[in-house]
């Protein structure tokens, strides 16, 4: 499971573009030319409630255009959810690139350019980060096969029919969300485990969207015994971090530099998957996970509330932040794309353009998204002028360049 | 004291801006404590916003308040409250006048003179909250807990449930609600078999026919109404909403309608039933919804083989439109058109009000225009009409109770005592009846929470005689009105600003709603929340009484029933609006809008956005919306039938039934009965020379009586009619000239209870024959605002009630005008 889809041409925003090649110099110009004030840079952090810049999303029109999975506007692409779309500077160079065919189409229906501050900005991002976490609705039907195949019923009844080993199913049909399964599952894996190996069953495993189909299945077989409707909260990435220091993630787990090194090291894995997958894929390493502890002479760490919803969140956002670039690729992307015919060879002033290595605003990822995204109407005014291209980055370009600004800035 | 408007302009004048009245010695109309005074000089003019809820009305509009240096100086709407969308009323607008209404009762006061008389003397909250807890335990020594009657109005809030919560866990079955099973409660039982509210859902709706409804001045949330109204003229080319008003005054909500047809009053019932018997006629009815979910609707056959009539041979037969024409006084040609109108475009709702149920024909009034909506299917899956669906609150277990309770619980109300009428609940106004009668019991202590019936009932001075004669009567109102001036305690509330309370549930929404009510400053007075006030006494009465009420504080009481909301998850806190499709995305996949952790999180949201909602209500079907015998929609009430046979002990003989019918004075016989039909209105027909109908109305300026205690109300309550504190009579000129009457001139409006004098205004928007007035002013209590200023119509209304339900009739009234004085002397 899990095919990235890392080419910004999987939701098509340039698919229709010209492929034009723009000399970045006339871009960094006009970008320059229209530089705000800066009162500081501003960090990017993992958000408390990516949901936020949902409102930033409607307020700003985006709606206008753009539907998340067929509902709202229909002329910009599709947001669907089972895509992932990559980092903060990813999502940026697609919204990048998709700006000249969104303009014109703007033009066309005369709506108005979406201008965001720099918080805004970065609500909307985390946003159309998060759309990936939410995942999909269940396949009833699936989840039907998904019961007979996994031999649920043996040891757990739904309907008053099936084994009585376990908890009735029914129980479960209340709740919405799919991740209260999960976390039913997650909290009695050793349990489980046990009566598993004592049945002398395989133990099932959970992939793609398992979890969501057996949930849906289970609400609607369960149908009539419960009426009441429990939801849950989306998860809060930044109270996911404190719970995955609570639970002692850290003693074998590390992540940026903390923690320790039994267990694999969680900022070098793919998270680009929905909750419950993720909550499917840590159940499935819970049986080796559950041996090690053993080993270890550690307790299987149980969630309540909303902790698992949280904990998965914080993880997902772990491939939020860029890692660095490279400011030496950097510096070959600026050259490849001829900014130095403005900026100068070495980017500190050139004809038409001022010295970068003065542009405290670049050093921040949101700022440098800010300023470029505001003044993206202006640019595409003067590169039409000037008959050149508009230059597109890859996620990759766009983190090695923001590098390399970085340095010039802070090594002047 | 009491002020002119005079004075009230010249102070307004003066100032401009009101926190500086009390500084500038404006204290007449704005009583602004030193102290706080004292924190506005020199002060740093900070300015805040406080979310709230105004419950100067029912409807409870979520609204802003506006706080420089943290206090109150302005309200608006709050844009996030998904019922009144930002918008509030010109009550609203100007509630901080309640709060700084220098005639507010400011600490608890125990009477010193005679009953009515208005002589007080302050007392202590412990020893006022001790009085009345021993009154009651001696109710309970002597397990005559049913002596206890608490008369109250009916909102929306949670403190109602927590009266109701109370009366049962002291046990006493004499909760009077005012107002609350009005006759559209009764139609709905009728035809749907539940008492709930029910709930509209206008969206796809081209054609609205209004019968006597007017939405734009009156409950239940004339805002939201005004707003819709609004909508439904401006949805676009092809879109918009064509609205029809039935009434014999234009009022504020028919002048916006595209068409008023005036019709006679108390004929409204002919009038639908004359629509059906075009659509059947033409066979323009939804013949599916009709046949497989109605009962009633043809001929049909009981158990014992007996053959009964059904509605559609009833329309036919008795409601063809030249007939209804002569009845109604609307033409037979215009009765047609407006029928096959409403056949033929694909969603159009019929809704009623006002004077359609105000009649002592109400019942049968209501029930025949809901049958408009039986005819065109409206309660489909996900249709028009359905019920309004409660917040998911924590259900809380039931009071509990020892014998000395459910002795109490048990004995009949006073109600069920002395009401002749079907649905004893109902006939409120007949308590005095039974209060003097002492029949089955005497009262002895009375609770009066918000309940003005010596002002508002039409037969006001049984009231005051029943009052006179309870030995100890507590009002917690915040004002002395009327009635409170016969307590003996009063323990007076916080007004709206200075407290927590919940509404909820507001009629007609169509989703699942609740506002959030929380303090914006700290009481200016020694005043209580009345919902701590009973679970203190409920606290010192100890045993069952007080474990019934587990909470130390009515916040907290609120607090458990959010509690089961914020577990489930369901809905959401109001946020900025976002759009429908985003919510269903996430409702489809169980996440709900906001995320919190605990429940002080999820409080501290409420209390900031101003509430919580259900955006999409749970599919019904038609086993949820109909409750009857039938499980269907009753043209034909096996549920009134069932109503009268329980009434008559054993097997109902035909006499008896007739007997009992002729008790109501229900002039129909047999199956007519149990269908719904057009009975001549009852009038006052004492004295020939009362050639005139008189007919209440409201205004938005005090919508449920709230607007007298704010001076800016009484300033606009005559603005349309640019009458200017004072009250008036609107005649039609046809009407007036054959009285002798000219615009302005005094008159003296007489009935067989009284007469009062008023100006005359004359307007053609009043059908000849009717005289209409404003209700709201003629207050002799309720302060300087209030008191003295106009006339109050109910003193001169004709006593009489709807045949079966026993809501008093507002219709009934004749009188007789004379000219006094002309517009000079005037």
């Amino acid at each position: 499971m899990g095919i990235r889809h890392r080419d910004s041409s999987a939701i098509g925003f340039h698919d229709s573009c010209a492929r034009r090649y723009l000399s970045i110099s006339s871009l960094v110009v006009v970008m320059l030319f229209f530089l705000p004030v800066f009162s500081g840079a501003q960090e990017l952090t993992i958000p408390k409630n990516p949901l936020k810049g949902r409102f930033v999303f409607e307020q700003k029109g985006c709606i206008t255009c753009h539907s998340i999975e067929g509902e709202s506007g229909k002329i910009g692409p599709d947001l669907a959810t089972n895509k992932y779309y990559g980092s903060f500077l990813e999502l940026a160079s697609i919204m990048w690139n998709h700006a000249p065919d969104m303009l014109r189409r703007m033009r066309e229906l005369e709506l108005p350019y979406p201008e965001f501050t720099r918080t805004e900005m970065a609500e909307l991002i985390a946003y159309l980060y998060y759309l990936r976490y939410l995942g999909e609705p269940g396949d009833l039907y699936r989840g039907k096969m998904l019961v007979k195949e996994k031999q649920c019923l043996l040891c757990h009844s739904i309907a008053g029919k099936g084994g009585d080993r376990a908890p009735a199913f029914d129980k479960l049909a209340k709740y919405i969300s799919p991740l209260y399964m999960a976390r039913a599952l997650w909290n009695h894996g050793p349990e489980m485990e046990k009566q598993i190996k004592k049945m002398g069953l395989e133990r099932p495993m959970f992939e793609k969207g398992d979890i969501v189909d057996l949930s849906a299945y289970i609400r609607e077989a369960s149908k009539g015994t419960e009426r009441e409707q429990v939801f849950s909260s989306p998860g809060n990435p930044q109270r996911g971090r404190l719970v995955f220091g609570e639970k002692g993630c850290l003693n074998c787990h590390a992540v940026n530099g903390d923690g320790k090194d039994i267990g694999p090291n969680l900022k070098e894995l793919e998270w680009d998957f929905s909750v419950t997958e993720i909550a499917g894929l840590m159940w499935n390493h819970g049986s080796e996970m559950w041996e090690l502890m053993q080993e270890q002479e550690m307790s299987w760490p149980r969630f309540a509330g909303n902790e698992m919803a949280d904990i998965i969140a914080y993880l997902y956002f772990l491939k939020f932040t860029d890692d660095p670039g490279d400011p030496d690729e950097g510096q070959k992307v600026f050259t490849e794309k001829a900014c130095g015919h403005c900026h100068g060879a070495d980017a500190r002033g050139g004809e038409y353009a001022p010295d970068l290595s003065e542009s405290k605003g670049l050093v921040s990822a949101i700022d440098l998204v800010q300023i470029i995204w505001n003044h993206a109407p202006v640019m595409e005014e003067k590169i039409t002028e000037k008959v050149i291209r508009w230059p597109e980055f890859s996620g990759e370009e766009m983190r090695n360049v923001h590098a390399f600004l970085q340095h010039l800035v802070q090594s002047p | 004291m009491e002020i002119s408007r005079r004075e009230f302009l010249r102070l307004l004048g003066a100032t401009g801006a009101g926190v500086s009245l009390a500084g500038l010695g404006c204290d007449s109309t704005w009583s602004v404590p030193d102290e706080m005074y004292e924190r506005v000089v020199g002060a740093p003019g900070i300015e805040t916003w406080k979310t709230s809820l105004c419950t100067l009305c029912p409807a409870g509009c979520g609204i802003k308040v506006r706080l420089i240096d943290g206090i109150p100086v302005a309200i608006g709407g709050n844009p996030l409250h998904p019922v009144n969308r930002g918008g509030v009323c010109p009550m609203a607008n100007v509630g901080v006048e309640a709060l700084f209404n220098p005639d507010r009762v400011t600490e608890p006061l125990r009477r010193v003179g005679a009953r009515g008389e208005g002589k007080w003397e302050p007392v202590s909250w412990d020893e006022a909250i001790e009085t009345v807890g021993s009154r009651l335990q001696g109710l309970r020594e002597r397990n005559e807990t049913n002596r206890l009657a608490f008369f109250t109005n009916h909102d929306n809030t949670l403190r109602s449930d927590l009266v109701a919560r109370f009366m049962t866990a002291f046990g006493s079955p004499n909760l009077c609600v005012f107002g609350k099973n009005n006759a559209s409660t009764l139609a709905t039982y009728l035809t749907q078999g539940h008492k709930k509210p029910l709930s509209y859902d206008f969206k796809n709706i081209k054609l609205l026919i209004n019968f006597g409804a007017d939405f734009l001045d009156e409950g239940p949330s004339p805002v939201r109404f005004n707003q819709l109204y609004s909508e439904f003229r401006n949805r676009g080319e092809g879109r918009n909403v064509k609205i029809v008003h039935i009434d014999s005054r234009c009022s504020r909500t028919a002048s916006i309608s595209h068409e008023w047809l005036p019709v006679k009053p108390g004929t409204m019932a002919a009038l639908a039933l004359g629509i059906a018997n075009v659509l059947i006629k033409d066979g323009q009815y939804d013949r599916g919804f009709v046949a497989a979910n109605s009962f009633g609707f043809t001929d049909w056959k009981d158990r014992a083989g007996k053959v009964h009539r059904g509605f559609k041979a009833l329309v036919e037969e008795d409601y063809y439109p030249e007939k209804v024409a002569r009845i109604t006084e609307i033409p037979a040609r215009r009765i047609v058109e407006l029928a096959r109108t409403f056949a033929t475009v694909e969603s159009a709702l019929v809704l009623a009000g006002g004077q359609a149920g105000n009649s002592s024909n109400g019942l049968y009034t209501l029930w025949a225009i809901e049958c408009l909506n039986g005819l065109k299917g409206n309660y489909k899956d996900n249709g028009n009409i359905s019920i309004c669906q409660e917040p998911p609150f924590t259900e809380l277990p039931e009071a509990t109770m020892d014998e000395v309770s459910s002795k109490g619980l048990s004995r009949p109300g006073m109600t069920r005592s002395v009401t002749p009428f079907c649905f004893p609940e109902n006939a409120v106004s007949l308590l005095p009846q039974a209060i003097l009668q002492q029949h089955p019991y005497p009262i002895e202590v009375l609770f009066l929470a918000n309940a003005n019936p010596v002002f508002s009932a039409t037969n006001q001075s049984d009231f005051v005689a029943a009052l006179e004669k309870i030995p100890f009567t507590v009002s917690f109102n915040s004002f002395v009105d009327e009635t409170s001036l016969y307590a003996d305690f009063i323990l007076p509330d916080h007004v709206f600003l200075e407290k927590y309370e919940v509404v909820h549930t507001v009629p007609t929404v169509p989703f699942s709603h609740l506002g959030m009510q929380q303090p914006v400053l700290e009481p200016l007075y020694n005043t209580r929340n009345t919902g701590d006030v009973l679970l203190q006494i409920a606290r010192n009465i100890g045993g069952t009484v007080a474990s019934s009420f587990p909470w130390p504080d009515y916040k907290e009481c609120i607090q458990f029933h959010l509690q089961g909301i914020y577990e489930r998850g369901a809905g959401t806190i109001f946020s900025e609006r976002m759009d429908d499709a985003w919510l269903k995305f996430l409702k489809r996949r169980g996440w709900q809008v906001f995320e919190y952790s605990t429940f002080e999180e999820f409080w501290q949201v409420l209390l900031d956005n101003g509430g919580w909602w259900d955006p999409f209500p749970a599919e019904t079907d038609f086993r949820t919306i109909f409750q009857t015998p039938s499980k269907r929609f009753e043209f034909f009430s096996q549920g009134l039938q069932r109503e009268i046979r329980s009434q008559i002990p054993g097997t109902a003989t035909g006499e008896e039934i007739r007997s009992l019918l002729q008790k109501w004075k229900i002039e129909a016989r047999g199956d007519l009965a149990f269908l719904p039909h057009y009975e001549s209105t009852r009038f006052d027909d004492s004295n020939p020379e009362f050639d005139l109908h008189l007919l209440p109305y409201n205004l938005i300026t005090n919508i449920a009586g709230g607007g007298c205690v704010l001076p800016m109300m009484q300033e606009l309550f005559g603005m349309l009619a640019r009458e200017y504190w004072g009250s008036w009579i609107e005649f039609n000129p046809d009407t007036a000239r054959k009285h002798g009457i000219s615009e302005g001139d005094m008159v003296k409006v007489t009935s067989s209870k009284g007469s009062l004098e008023v100006k005359a205004k004359l307007l053609p928007t009043i059908k000849p024959g009717v005289v209409y007035m404003p209700v709201g002013l003629g207050h002799k209590a309720y302060g300087r605002f209030a008191k003295g200023i106009g006339v109050n119509p109910y003193e001169i209304f004709f006593e009489d009630y709807d045949s079966i339900g026993g809501v008093s009739s507002l219709t009934s009234t004749k009188v007789a005008v004379e000219r006094i004085r002309g517009k000079e002397q005037a």
